[in-house]
């Protein structure tokens, strides 16, 4: 059973902006999810204005994601990350449901967790 | 040295030797002969169309062997004698002989390298796109956070 982790927006947006990236690799190994606020930054783009694309893309997501919704629990474990660390209210989405639910995370941008405690990375 | 019912010239190495001196002089009027030692033919000479050519190549030497005969020359009278011994009979004794044959030329198929296929990445999305992606460090999100956290009474 492959074993499930939290993919950050960054690796989402890089695979979809240059095709490139870890995200196929990721999609061969493991079960992927993302944070409701991932699924939020994606589509803020005003690329997706277009609503072909808007649609594309949630598709792909779709296809791809199961999507993690925010309850009570993990808006609670969100507000601690942002008071202990000052990072957005995303990152702190991603970051409480990797640490609620026991994944791993993948990012491009380690930085922006930097100072969470108790997160797993993904190397790929 | 005779011919035989069949036609064929045979001849004794002592002949060959004391006598006709040049073997292969011999054979370029006849054609073929047979050597004989000790009553027994022993050998056969054959004379082909000369345009035998040895090629180097990387697989070693290849002979080229033309097949058609060249118009033997005029024969000179031979006398015409019963063999003591038949050929046939001389089969299990080792006869050596230089015969005409085509060399089978091996294909030597190209051997393609292989070479070891990538498995192909999976394509999640069919193109790129240009996303204006939300800047997550951005004044905003950052002004956020910090107001976020501001005691709620001071």
């Amino acid at each position: 059973m492959k074993e499930t982790i939290i993919v950050d927006t960054s690796v989402i947006v890089q695979y979809l902006k240059t095709g490139k990236g870890v995200l196929p690799i990721a999609y061969e190994k493991y079960n992927m999810v993302i944070s409701i606020a991932t699924y939020t930054e994606l589509l803020a783009s005003r690329t997706f204005e277009d609503a072909n694309l808007e649609k594309e893309v949630k598709d792909f997501v779709d296809k791809y994601f199961n999507v993690v919704e925010v309850n009570k629990t993990l808006a609670d474990e969100a507000a601690k990350v942002i008071r202990n660390t000052e990072v957005s209210l995303a990152v702190s989405y991603v970051a409480a449901t990797a640490m609620q639910k026991g994944y791993s995370v993948l990012t491009e941008d380690k930085g922006n967790f930097s100072g969470i405690k108790g997160l797993n990375f993904v190397e790929i | 040295m005779y011919k035989n019912k069949d036609g064929k010239v045979i001849a004794s190495l002592t002949e060959v030797k004391n006598k006709t001196g040049d073997i292969f002089a011999i054979v370029d009027e006849f054609g073929e002969i047979a050597l004989t030692s000790y009553n027994k033919v022993r050998y056969k000479i054959v004379k082909v169309d000369i345009e035998n050519s040895v090629e180097i190549n990387n697989d070693g030497p290849e002979v080229k062997v033309a097949t058609t005969e060249k118009k033997r020359l005029t024969t000179p009278k031979l006398e015409e004698r019963e063999e003591v011994e038949a050929i046939e009979e001389t089969t299990e004794e080792t006869v050596d002989e230089i015969v005409e044959q085509e060399v089978p030329q091996e294909e030597v198929q190209p051997v393609a390298e292989k070479v070891p296929e990538e498995p192909a990445e999976v394509k999640l999305f069919p193109r790129t796109i240009e996303i204006q992606e939300w800047n997550r460090d951005g004044k905003e999100e950052r002004q956020f956070s910090l107001n976020a956290i501001r005691p709620l009474i001071s």
